[in-house]
């Protein structure tokens, strides 16, 4: 491993687990599931979500005038904030033009937009908030990021749905190999939970019509699953060519050690029936890490909890690792699906069973599909040394990404 | 202009705005680092009550607090002060 290695030193977390790292870890690997009825979607086909607990009390803390931005934003910001204090780096002080920033998101400020068009047909356009467009903007999450903490870099949004925050990590580890930037802050927002976009994938069919029992509604691979739960929040992971972090004497949580991305091309909402992209970009995944099947322990899987998803998905491992069998989880079940967020928030989650040998248990499954033939982790999170571990993205559009960790200890000394 | 400019200083003391520095009607949204859109979003806010078109007022550079109380008075339908 040379120090061209791009490593990750700072992780922060706001997700319906939790506000910060500790919190939302600690409740995924005791597999709390956090789906609730939700007041802002009453009366809609589905009246629950993951919502982010208690936000509104942090945003004092994410700096000036907050209210000026979308939620999604908003969350982008408090996860930059704790990811950089993570990785024990002060933004008075680095080399701005050699930070960059690329953050994920499938819908930006949807709910800002959702009230002015209200605004716009109730009161008329004279009374819309001129504040729309720079609150609306998907690309704004990485703009403001740049604003707040002097990143004069490159500067990026990467939108490919569901896989959004997964692909802007792919695209931060580019930048850092072709040496663009000394560090990137890298992941994925959202903030979708909005009456238009409950309703419109409740009429896809795309939710769990779970009413009566909510709090077991995201049941990834289980036999009864029968939709995702939509979910809200951000993570942003500062990653850092393994030489930089050295000469500033940072230790990192682990290695980014491979990407690789793929489309179905086959159909706008519906997978492939056989997995074939989800396999393609597994299989760039650990070509681009150099490793074998058999060095991947875990992989965090897309796992949504829809009938679809999580068959092509499982058959998409199973044809690649083959005897493998590395142990499989889905922490959707205790988040639900955070959307754009999700390949950001499931890769810090991937780097954290790397870092603490652990894999978080998929909450409420009761009996796993017969048709899906993985290891699934259920119960109680499971003590794992992990080599090499992958996160699973794919979005609407058929967008594929496959994300690889290696622990940070075979570092030490091979530099 | 007394009942618009209490309500006026109250707006900019609290979110979204949250001016901190001293106001006073000679000051400029500039000097109380209130931005164009602030500016913008201040206008609709103070319109929207006295049923005023927010469209009408006009929001230059260094427009000044004293300038959109001005303006604000001239359309206001009652006469509003």
């Amino acid at each position: 491993m040379t120090g061209d290695a791009v490593v990750v030193t700072g992780l922060g977390l706001v997700t319906p687990a939790g506000i910060g790292v500790k919190t939302s870890w600690d409740r995924v690997c005791r597999g709390v599931p956090t789906a609730a009825r939700d007041p802002e979607i009453e009366g809609l086909p589905v009246d629950f979500s993951c919502r982010v607990p208690d936000f509104d009390s942090c945003l004092s803390a994410i700096g000036r005038q907050p209210w000026r931005l979308d939620r999604y934003t908003q969350f982008a910001l408090a996860a930059a904030q704790e990811a950089i204090q993570d990785a024990g780096l002060e933004p008075e002080d680095w080399d701005r033009p050699r930070v960059g920033v690329v953050v994920g998101t499938a819908a930006g400020g949807v709910g800002t937009f959702e009230r002015e068009h209200k605004r716009l047909l109730g009161k008329g356009h004279a009374l819309l908030s001129p504040a729309l467009m720079p609150m609306f903007l998907p690309n704004m999450a990485a703009g403001q990021l740049a604003i707040a903490f002097h990143a004069t870099g490159p500067n990026l949004s990467a939108s490919t749905a569901c896989a959004s925050g997964a692909t802007a990590i792919g695209l931060a580890l580019s930048l850092l190999r072709a040496g663009s930037c000394d560090i990137v802050l890298a992941g994925g927002a959202e903030a979708m939970i909005t009456p238009l976009c409950t309703a419109a994938f409740a009429k896809m069919g795309a939710l769990s019509r779970r009413r009566d029992d909510p709090e077991r509604a995201s049941r990834p691979f289980d036999s009864a699953r029968d939709g995702f739960v939509m979910g809200e929040g951000a993570a942003i992971l500062v990653l850092e060519r393994y030489g930089h972090a050295q000469s500033r004497g940072a230790l990192p949580r682990a290695v980014l050690a491979g990407y690789g991305a793929s489309a179905d091309a086959h159909h706008a909402v519906a997978p492939h029936p056989d997995g074939r992209g989800a396999e393609l970009a597994l299989r760039r995944a650990l070509g681009d890490a150099g490793a074998a099947p058999e060095e991947v322990g875990h992989v965090n899987a897309h796992g949504t909890s829809t009938t679809l998803n999580d068959l092509t998905e499982s058959a998409a491992i199973a044809r690649v690792m083959g005897p493998a069998a590395p142990a499989v989880t889905s922490t959707k079940g205790v988040t639900g699906h955070t959307l754009g967020a999700a390949g950001a928030i499931e890769a810090a989650f991937t780097v954290l069973s790397v870092q603490n040998g652990l894999i978080p248990p998929t909450a409420n499954v009761q009996s796993v599909d017969p048709a899906i033939e993985l290891d699934v982790v259920t119960g109680a999170a499971r003590p794992a040394q992990l080599q090499l571990a992958l996160s699973n993205s794919f979005g609407f559009g058929g967008h594929n990404v496959v994300l690889a960790f290696g622990t940070a200890d075979c570092l030490s000394g091979g530099t | 202009m007394s009942d618009i400019y209490p309500s006026l200083v109250q707006f900019l003391r609290e979110p979204p705005f949250e001016v901190t520095a001293e106001i006073t009607r000679d000051a400029t949204f500039n000097d109380l680092d209130v931005d164009s859109l602030g500016v913008m979003e201040l206008v609709i806010w103070i319109c929207e009550p006295l049923g005023i078109d927010p469209d009408d007022i006009e929001t230059p550079h260094n427009l000044t607090v004293q300038a959109l109380l001005d303006q604000v008075e001239k359309l206001s339908p009652d006469g509003t002060k």
